[in-house]
């Protein structure tokens, strides 16, 4: 890293001082460049710090990715504050829940967005609330909640230049960065504490493999309130000296409009957001050739795109501050290694572990994921240590993965979904995988379901067909590639993706999928 | 019973908040502490310090808030840090010893952003003090300190107010704060945020006093700490029958948590002494009539040379390790062979002790007994960083869920290995019984000519022949590296001819000290914490 004790504050000063005229964020037609970022979230710094916000105060900003929002990040950061991103897509309740687990001192809210109005929700919760707290009275029901602002309107009066710097050289890479809210498909939302320490190394571990330097015109189509956008977007680009851009409203073919004029030359998201905009009538015509080989492949030419499995499925989670395994994205891996998810990054050891024991496997067998390391989260909000980590520093990640004897890690699915029929254990990412190997399957799902005449678990499937298929078809394929005890038992064909319940974080609803299953599935 | 977890679903409340109130309600008007004139029931305590800290959420404290602590021990100081712990904000004792540049330094490495203060104490002007640190800090108007040597530090509140002082700057600012909002609401945000502390919030940041390096702050959780304190109380028998004694301050980690935390978590009752006169402390100790006694023998070393002390009645005193005000027929007849105990602000206090106040059959003299309940652990040569074998000196390391959360400011790994173990700086071996013998600090260890000599093994020697304290240290030296040295401190002239003799027929020739001082007590070079100040003892030797 070019910052040996690295923190945001420290960085934002670095990035004015040596790639000042750079670029750093475009959000559609709007761009900021790295002079004006420090500058501005310094200025605004000042305010935050006159209206009370102290060091290791907890800031949740509620807002869609946009420039406003990094000047916002980063200016509460600035002065030692801890941000606690929350999510656009939140409901009502979830709102007002995340805001009283993590003790938000502070509340900056977009003014609306997509049809919300955030005060309004709060309200339909907590009467009265947004006019009481700007009075400076606080509530009952959200006690250290002290101020609610709009991002539009946020305080005027200002502190000293010199007191923010002062705050800034004041802030330590082992202080409170960032409270992620995260939620695993079954629990409840639970907040992922990083330090600026552990995070800045966590995203300047990757930036070589992920193909991101300085000068990168890096499209990140994922939120800011989510680890992928704020580590593998904002702060990949701030620690990298890249161009990070984005679109506050993004439709498929607005993005490909983007994407071609504003030379971008990394895609990187999920996979899916990449098929989705390589399947808009525009795309054929669309200049891409700006786009660099570590790309998604959905989105670069035919002749460009390397072979499923050959380039690393690089892999993450919150905890890690997004990704913490992988390999060179402009490179294929040896043919051995395909399929896998590469290595893991300097700063996380990997162990996997046996499911039952806890104890540590070799090579080549299955168990969890379990990590430890500088670049690991410091700990979830509200939990003890004891309950969070093993005596010797491990987290349980309740990930599926093998550690071939090279240190390629493989991903085999969540530990929590997994479940047993007849006493032998089923993966739903195994027979998912399998089941996207027949040609005309293009995507599939699967969970255990009740067998309501039988009175057990059996396997379910819900699938997308290209072309609607017979379901002996299915079945007689599906045992072409799996044990018997790994077919499904009982079928739902799809017409459209949008069948599929998701959750409000983009994860497939298991308990609504499980229920999609057993309510219209077909029993072979 | 003693837990090794933090968490075991037992009764005990795991954070301060529900801990007072629970003990509010039980204990009710009991007393709770006696400090010379100054007392406090439970219920007392828990109202007080819910009227501070409504005070402190109508001024913007609350979770991430750092608050410093300027008071000597006293009610002050109680009502203080509970109304900080039970909103959640985080807790900064300071030593009242502290000069103004060093509580310029805690304040700014502490990230204290309130700071609640005595007036005065001996010596001691704090709004003088205060102004010495913060050269902007203006307290005759109202206003905020905005200053760049102390950027976190916005509001100090005194208690009582001085004069001089605006109102601002005083516990009436916080009372008006609190007036500006409905009781009831208040009392609803106080709930709301006491249920909102966890077990795993931060609750306190102890300084270590620095007698090796500048001080560290130590953050110990609430979970962690409450459940290590009721494990050291169910050891030592510390229960709500007993009355304990202890002049240990409350601004450092026995006087905080062995001795405060414990109190509380005990439900007894403490008893001290900030008389500076020997007969003012034993006047307390005869009227309050502890049962236990605990803390520095220092602390009450003078005692029984007062003049009033052959009258006193002090036969209320059944235990504890202040021997010398112990009644004669519980003082042990050789000290040596009691338990000795490791404490140390990482460890939340107590790490290595033995439930066990008898006399020690003679092998395991010098015994310091076993890890404290939660804890493990083992002894590492510096040099090869593996496991020593028993019996083999090393430096004691620990891993617990009871150890600090970490240094304020530094990161987890700079600070334990991987595997989770704290390295203590500490020299033990350990016996076949898994007794543990401390044997100095590991940087205190003197390299002379090759060989390294134990500090401590020499001055148990030199206090055994002299019935005098030595302090034995290395000192440059052109041929050998390092010179054993030592001082003997006494009122009387020591005949250090005969003590090398002595010396010679007790202990290897590279141990014997070639180079001895004389100091007087009131001469020996000390530090505001109190502990001895090696570099300048050091310095004593260069022109000897």
């Amino acid at each position: 890293m070019e910052i040996e004790n690295p923190t945001v504050p420290a960085f934002l000063v670095h990035r004015a001082a040596t790639s000042g005229e750079t670029i750093a964020l475009i959000q559609d037609e709007t761009s900021i460049s790295y002079a004006e970022l420090d500058r501005r979230s310094r200025e605004l710094a000042g305010r935050l710090v006159a209206a009370g916000i102290g060091k290791h105060a907890r800031i949740a900003l509620l807002a869609p990715n946009g420039i406003d929002w990094a000047v916002i990040a980063y200016a509460a950061l600035r002065v030692g504050a801890v941000l606690v991103p929350l999510s656009t897509l939140l409901r009502p309740p979830e709102l007002v829940a995340q805001l009283r687990q993590a003790s938000i001192s502070h509340l900056v809210a977009s003014p609306g967005y997509r049809g919300r109005n955030y005060f309004a929700d709060l309200e339909s919760i907590v009467p009265g609330i947004v006019e009481e707290t700007n009075a400076g009275r606080r509530t009952a029901a959200l006690p250290a909640l002290q101020a609610i602002w709009a991002a539009d309107a946020l305080p005027s009066l200002s502190a000293r230049r010199e007191i923010v710097e002062a705050l800034a050289e004041s802030v330590r890479p082992a202080d409170e960065l960032v409270i992620l809210f995260t939620s695993g498909s079954r629990s409840a939302p639970k907040g992922v504490v990083h330090t600026h320490g552990n995070a800045l190394r966590a995203v300047a571990s990757g930036l070589d493999l992920r193909c991101i330097g300085r000068g990168e015109r890096l499209y990140v189509p994922m939120p800011f309130f989510w680890t992928g956008g704020l580590s593998a977007g904002l702060l990949s680009a701030l620690v990298a000296g890249a161009t990070l851009l984005t679109e506050s409203d993004p439709t498929p073919a607005r993005t490909l409009a983007f994407l071609s004029r504003q030379r971008v030359s990394l895609f990187r998201g999920w996979p899916d957001q990449a098929a989705r905009i390589a399947a808009d009538p525009a795309f054929a015509a669309t200049d891409l050739s700006s786009l660099g080989p570590a790309s998604l492949p959905a989105l670069l030419p035919e002749s460009r795109r390397p072979r499923p499995g050959a380039r690393a499925n690089i892999f993450g989670m919150t905890e890690t501050f997004g990704p913490y395994c992988g390999s060179r994205l402009d490179t294929d891996m040896p043919d051995d290694k395909h399929g896998s998810c590469g290595r893991p990054f300097d700063g996380i050891e990997v162990r996997i572990l046996e499911i039952e024991s806890g104890a540590p496997v070799e090579p080549g067998i299955q168990g969890e994921i379990a990590l430890r390391g500088p670049n690991l989260m410091s700990g979830i909000l509200g939990r003890l240590r004891e309950h969070t980590f093993t005596p010797d520093g491990f987290y349980g990640t309740r990930d599926l993965g093998v550690l071939d004897d090279d240190g390629y890690l493989y991903f085999k699915g969540r530990a929590d979904d997994m479940f047993k029929v007849s006493g032998a254990t089923v993966y739903p990412s195994e027979v998912e995988a399998a089941l996207r190997t027949i040609p005309s399957v293009a995507q599939a799902f699967v969970a255990n379901v009740r067998d309501e005449e039988d009175d057990r678990e059996v396997v379910g499937a819900a699938v997308l067909c290209r072309d609607r298929m017979e379901l002996a078809t299915l079945d007689r394929l599906a045992r072409e590639r799996l044990s018997a005890f790994k077919v499904p038992r009982r079928w739902v064909q799809l017409t459209s993706l949008d069948e599929v319940p998701m959750m409000t974080t983009g994860k497939v609803d298991k308990h609504g999928l499980q229920q999609l299953i057993a309510k219209s599935g077909v029993t072979v | 019973m003693t837990q090794p977890t933090v968490d075991t679903g037992d009764a005990l409340p795991l954070t301060l908040p529900r801990l007072l109130e629970m003990r509010a309600r039980e204990l009710g008007d009991a007393p709770f502490i006696v400090v010379d004139d100054d007392r406090l029931s439970y219920r007392e305590a828990e109202r007080s310090s819910r009227v501070l800290a409504r005070g402190l959420i109508a001024s913007g404290a609350g979770k991430g808030t750092h608050v410093g602590l300027l008071f000597p021990n006293g009610a002050g100081y109680v009502v203080a840090c509970l109304a900080v712990i039970r909103i959640g904000a985080v807790a900064v004792p300071l030593s009242t010893f502290s000069k103004p540049r060093e509580i310029a330094e805690l304040v700014r490495n502490a990230d204290i952003d309130i700071l609640l203060s005595t007036k005065a104490h001996r010596s001691h002007d704090y709004p003088q003090a205060l102004r010495t640190a913060f050269a902007e800090l203006d307290t005759t108007g109202p206003g905020a300190l905005w200053s760049t040597s102390a950027p976190t530090l916005r509001r100090i509140y005194f208690d009582p107010p001085p004069s001089g002082v605006h109102p601002d700057w005083t516990y009436h600012a916080l009372q008006r704060a609190a007036q500006s909002v409905p009781d009831g609401v208040l009392d609803a945000v106080l709930d709301g945020m006491e249920a909102d502390v966890a077990p795993s919030d931060r609750m306190v940041v102890i300084h270590t006093s620095g007698s090796t390096s500048a001080p560290k702050g130590v953050v110990h959780t609430h979970g962690a700490l409450i459940r290590h304190i009721d494990n050291l109380n169910t050891n030592r028998r510390f229960d709500r029958t007993e009355i304990l004694f202890s002049n240990s301050p409350w601004f450092w980690i026995g006087g905080f948590a062995y001795t405060l935390l414990g109190t509380l978590i005990a439900g007894a009752r403490l008893v001290c002494s900030n008389a500076q006169h020997a007969a003012g402390v034993l006047d307390v100790i005869e009227c309050e009539r502890p049962t236990m006694v605990n803390g520095f023998a220092q602390s009450v070393a003078h005692l029984p040379s007062d003049p009033s002390y052959a009258g006193r009645d002090l036969s209320s005193i059944r235990r504890g390790n202040l021997y010398p005000i112990l009644p004669r027929a519980l003082q042990p007849a050789d000290p040596g062979l009691r338990h000795g105990m490791l404490g140390m602000t990482e460890a939340g206090s107590v790490c290595l002790d033995a439930p066990n106040e008898n006399d020690l059959p003679e092998p395991q003299r010098g015994s310091f007994g076993r890890p404290a309940p939660g804890f493990e652990s083992r002894i590492v040569d510096a040099e090869s960083g593996r496991v020593c074998p028993t019996g083999m000196v090393g430096e004691l390391q620990l891993r617990s869920p009871f150890l600090m959360q970490g240094y304020l400011g530094r990161e987890r790994h700079d600070t334990f290995d991987p595997d989770g173990w704290f390295a203590t700086g500490d020299l033990f071996h350990v016996d076949e019984a898994g007794l543990h013998y401390f044997h100095g600090r590991a940087g205190s260890m003197i390299k002379t000519a090759g060989a390294n000599v134990s500090p401590r093994e020499v001055e148990a020697e030199i206090a055994d022949i002299t019935g005098c304290t030595a302090i034995v240290i290395g000192v440059p030296d052109a041929d050998r590296g390092q010179r054993v040295a030592a001082v003997v401190v006494s009122s009387e002239p020591v005949d250090f001819e005969r003590l090398q003799t002595s010396l010679r027929e007790r202990l290897s020739s590279y141990k014997v000290p070639r180079t001895f001082l004389h100091l007087r007590q009131e001469d020996l070079p000390l530090m505001s914490s109190g502990k001895c100040d090696l570099p300048a003892l050091k310095k004593l030797f260069d022109g000897n």
